[in-house]
């Protein structure tokens, strides 16, 4: 647990596949610890998963934790008891709803991609597919949030939500830090 | 993010409580307890059951410098207080936490904190005089204080509390006693409170009065332990007559709520014009003036006009069994049934307020009131159905139940529920596969169980259903 935030901006690197998101933000949130972590790495050490994608149970075991698909008022607690701690906290959203909010942002997708889901606010906000990870770096009180996406390039990031639209139309889960001794 | 000790063996610890006692009180086998200590898996709700048991909340378990938790002192000042104080805690742990941890969400949401109760300038006070005699004196101390004339009633303790800023709390089960012992409890920390064990069969409104001054005394005068520690939280068993240090508490507090509710000299005024104050006529007078019971109606009239001597109950008794007098109504005196339960009261109304106003959203407001995102906000404070209703419906459960089993065998973000049947065993959840760039992909069906649990094979040969 440390006292002062780490320079998240610094750590943000663009995802190198369209499906490695959670290997890009388990790098993100190990460079944040002052650990030199490739994404590249990860994807190398984990291989492939059927189907696509990683599981934050991946994440989990290399970020010393354990993955929680229970978004609830828990969740909430926990996460937010995290970013008090100046701990990013790795979670998976729906893909929709991040999109609206990057496109809200103006935010640029990296390495020549297109954004990650297109449609109206509405088909947006009720969009799951594909489903997507990005990290939480700061809770400004009493409930806004700040995070980083690794679809998008650094400039305009990080961006804001609210715990409300956490909530209620991202979140399905996160990696909670264990309390171990 | 690791501690040195996990907390809640540090919370345990500081409360010299042993795993026995703490996984009892948390209804935990000892061995679960001992290893949720050493830093095994534990299910978020059963960490934030932990925490309410010592009136904290899941997210200070990460506090790096934690405050002493507030149900801490009341543990391990057993020693100090009496020996039996674990047996009541264990009854009443949960309930206890419950409400500690609903006075500090009250305290943090509060706009302003004034406390009414310091402003009356009656010093906390150790065992020292005659239990009765200090009880009496700090009651007259206390009228005073409250510019209450000697002879006056108060009409009503409830608007008492209200104007020295005591949150008032209540359980109200029907079925059970909701505090199995106890009468009620009390913390003057962070803000003053009381929570009153208003099961019906003991508690009509006249108790429920005296109730309410007994835990006053508690407010004002015992908020320090015996040794002269901070004790910002107590608890109020019944009848209980023995010679620790809390039965002191106790019998200065009930001297004191006697005498702050009917005083001497109006007990006195009102029986002058009676040739007979042993009658029944007096004891129904002291009952409708004053606004007690008839047992405490009685003890009064004996109190201040035979002091030390026989016992006013003893020369009833000796004329035989006296009529008895129905108890009249009381204005004002009626706790509203439907601001008992926890989170209730004060931090309830206070919620509804701001989140109807918008001051705080609904997440904030379900999470001060403990009403889980699938749940309707009960109706009050004239809250739309808009802002009540559930954030998550069971279709969305369905849906995050399978993401759970689907990252569990290890299939990563590119899976996820699809369309859903309801089925009489459960659910049929039709899976997809999305890939940047590709509509998404049928990949077969699974069942779930009605309790959402996995009741089919994975339609995934990668996944091998081989998940934890």
């Amino acid at each position: 647990m440390s006292t002062t935030s780490p320079d998240w901006l610094a750590c943000h690197r663009p995802q190198l596949q369209p499906d490695s998101c959670v290997a890009a933000c388990t790098a993100l949130l190990l460079r944040a610890r002052g650990r030199s972590a490739e994404e590249a790495d990860l994807i190398e050490a984990w291989g492939e998963t059927y189907g696509g994608g990683y599981s934050l149970k991946r994440a989990a075991e290399r970020l010393g934790g354990e993955a929680d698909y229970r978004p609830d008022l828990h969740a909430l607690s926990f996460i937010k008891a995290a970013l008090q701690a100046h701990q990013g906290v790795l979670i998976e959203v729906c893909g929709g709803p991040i999109s609206l909010l990057a496109r809200q942002n103006k935010l640029r997708p990296a390495l020549g991609r297109a954004r990650l889901v297109e449609g109206t606010k509405k088909e947006l906000l009720n969009t799951g597919r594909p489903h997507h990870a990005v990290v939480l770096t700061r809770l400004e009180p009493p409930d806004t949030l700040w995070l980083l996406d690794p679809w998008y390039e650094a400039q305009g990031q990080p961006f804001s939500t609210t715990t409300d639209f956490l909530l209620q139309h991202m979140l399905v889960g996160y990696v909670r830090y264990t309390l171990s001794p | 993010m690791t501690h040195p000790t996990h907390p809640i063996r540090r919370l345990r610890e500081e409360s010299e409580l042993d795993v026995e006692t703490l996984a009892s009180f948390a209804g935990l086998a000892p061995e679960r307890l001992q290893a949720i200590e050493e830093g095994g898996h534990a299910e978020a709700s059963t960490l934030d059951s932990l925490a309410a048991l010592f009136g904290m909340e899941l997210s200070d378990l990460f506090q790096l410098h934690p405050e002493p938790p507030p149900a801490a002192l009341l543990f391990r000042s057993r020693d100090e207080l009496g020996a039996e104080l674990p047996l009541w805690a264990a009854h009443n742990a949960a309930r206890l936490g419950s409400f500690l941890r609903c006075v500090r969400r009250l305290h943090r949401l509060e706009e302003t904190s004034s406390d009414a109760l310091e402003q009356l300038g009656i010093p906390p006070s150790q065992a020292a005089a005659d239990a009765t005699e200090r009880g009496m004196a700090l009651a007259a101390r206390t009228r005073a204080a409250l510019g209450l004339d000697a002879t006056a009633p108060i009409p009503s303790m409830l608007k008492l509390m209200e104007r020295l800023g005591v949150a008032l709390f209540a359980l109200n089960d029907i079925d059970e006693d909701p505090l199995p012992g106890l009468d009620a409890a009390c913390t003057r920390w962070p803000r003053p409170a009381i929570l009153l064990n208003l099961n019906s069969s003991m508690s009509p409104w006249w108790r429920v009065r005296m109730t309410l001054a007994h835990e006053l005394a508690h407010l004002l005068l015992d908020h320090q332990t015996p040794s002269g520690g901070n004790l910002p939280f107590l608890i109020s068993p019944h009848g209980r007559r023995d010679s620790t240090p809390l039965a002191y508490m106790e019998r200065r507090a009930n001297a004191f709520a006697a005498n702050l509710i009917a005083p001497p000299d109006g007990v006195r005024a009102t029986l002058a014009p009676l040739d007979d104050p042993t009658s029944e006529e007096a004891i129904r007078r002291i009952t409708h003036t004053f606004g007690v019971g008839r047992e405490v109606a009685i003890r009064r009239i004996g109190d201040v006009l035979y002091p030390g001597q026989t016992t006013i109950q003893e020369i009833m008794e000796a004329r035989g069994n006296p009529l008895r007098h129905a108890m009249p109504t009381w204005p004002h005196n009626t706790f509203p049934p439907e601001e008992c339960g926890l989170p209730g009261g004060p931090l309830r109304r206070l919620v509804l307020k701001r989140y109807k106003r918008r001051r705080i959203s609904a997440i904030e407001a379900r999470a001060l009131l403990d009403v889980p995102l699938t749940a309707w906000i009960d109706p009050g404070e004239g809250l739309s159905d808009a802002q009540r209703k559930p954030l998550r419906t069971p279709r969305d459960e369905v849906r995050q139940a399978t993401l759970r089993i689907l990252r569990e065998h290890d299939l990563g973000t590119a899976w996820s529920a699809g369309q859903l049947e309801e089925t009489p065993q459960g659910w049929r959840v039709h899976l997809l596969r999305s890939t940047y760039g590709s509509p998404p992909a049928p990949q077969g069906t699974i069942l779930l169980s009605r309790t959402l649990e996995l009741a089919s094979p994975l339609p995934v040969p990668g996944a091998a259903n081989t998940g934890r």
